[in-house]
């Protein structure tokens, strides 16, 4: 379970009123607005590679998805995208 | 129960025994001696007061009978001693077997069922030492990618990647450890973060499995882990086979125009994988 909507840190981007954008994608702390009805594995892939992220995990809303498979289609409006890498060793 | 039978034996001896010796030639009687000729009977009468005909008869009938009744007895006593020992044998062999098989049946374990999709995604099991011990091995790549999520220079990295197998002990349902070996001859395997065992620092697994597929995932998110070189908490700046941990750090890309991920060309990797073959429909990965 993500504990990101929990938690109102300072992200990339915010809407006018300060707000988290409605439809959105969280990398590294930064919140990323995305328009509703894009291709939802091309879109978090995209944003994965940018952040220089091999394997990753995904939270739409808040609930893991298990993989690319299990995504749905299209970004609904309002969805809360989280994409986090694994853990660290050492 | 051996001894059951010998003494079952030992009653039926004593039967036998009784019944021999009930032979008593006293209480066959007789209505005195007779003498035959042709068609004639002709009673015998006593004259002399002596021992009667009748009893001589008797007497050395009795030595001959006893004589014949003893050696009855000892050939019945011979016979069922020697069948006694028979069963005694054949039942010391049965008890015997029974303890070995029931020894088995107690270290069998019942193995999980693997399938070939198990094998396709690089599953393997042994038997662990202990009882309900198993021993999972899945075959994985050991490929950083990125330093404290730097990316690192995508050519660099291709000659990082190293063929290994994730070790699972599981004992009952309880997963009990998670390691990294060679897939030869099963060593620890020497990375950045290995220190015999690997330091596996925040990365936690579930500590119960259920199905094989489980434990396949454990193998799969380790493996998404090591991708990433932790700088603050290096175990070993030298492994072995893998460059000094400062030659990688001098290989992180700073450059933004080169960030974009790279199919790894099958000719580059050392190990002869390629990751394109790898079965990945429930992981996230660029």
């Amino acid at each position: 379970m993500s504990e990101f909507f929990d938690v109102h840190e300072q992200g990339e981007l915010y809407e006018a009123d300060g707000s988290a954008p409605t439809t959105m994608v969280r990398v590294n702390s930064s919140n990323f607005a995305v328009e509703p009805g894009s291709n939802f594995v091309a879109t978090v892939t995209s944003f994965a590679e940018k952040a220089s992220f091999g394997k990753f995990k995904v939270y739409l809303n808040g609930a893991e998805i298990s993989g690319a498979l299990s995504a749905p289609e299209f970004i609904a409006e309002g969805s809360k995208i989280e994409i986090r890498p694994y853990d660290v060793a050492g | 129960m051996a001894e059951d039978i010998t003494k079952k034996a030992e009653k039926e001896i004593k039967y036998i025994y009784e019944k021999v010796h009930s032979v008593d030639l006293d209480k066959i009687e007789t209505e005195g001696v007779t003498l035959r000729a042709g068609n004639k009977v002709m009673r015998l009468s006593v004259i002399d007061a002596g021992q009667s005909i009748e009893d001589e008869i008797r007497e050395e009938f009795r030595a001959l009978l006893n004589k014949r009744l003893l050696q009855i007895m000892e050939d019945v006593n011979e016979k069922i001693s020697g069948m006694s020992m028979f069963v005694s044998n054949v039942k010391n062999d049965y008890d015997k077997k029974e303890r070995e098989l029931n020894k088995k049946l107690d270290n069998a374990r019942v193995m999980p069922e693997i399938n070939y999709d198990h094998a396709r995604n690089g599953l393997s099991i042994a038997k662990g030492s202990s009882r309900d011990s198993i021993v999972w091995f899945v075959r994985g790549i050991y490929a950083p990618k990125t330093v404290d999520f730097k990316p690192i220079e995508t050519k660099f990295a291709q000659k990082l990647i190293t063929d290994i197998i994730f070790q699972i002990d599981t004992v009952g349902n309880k997963i009990t450890n998670l390691s990294t070996h060679k897939v030869i001859g099963l060593d620890y395997f020497s990375h950045y973060h290995q220190n015999n065992p690997d330091c596996w620092n925040k990365f936690k697994w579930d500590t119960t499995w259920k199905r094989p597929e489980d434990i396949i995932k454990i193998a799969r998110d380790a493996e998404a882990v090591l991708e990433n070189i932790n700088s603050s908490s290096i175990a070993k700046h030298s492994p072995a086979k893998l460059p000094h941990f400062d030659t990688v750090r001098n290989h992180i890309n700073t450059s933004p125009s080169n960030k974009k991920s790279e199919k790894i060309r099958k000719e580059m990797l050392r190990t002869g994988i390629s990751t394109d073959m790898r079965v990945s429909d429930d992981i996230w990965q660029t």
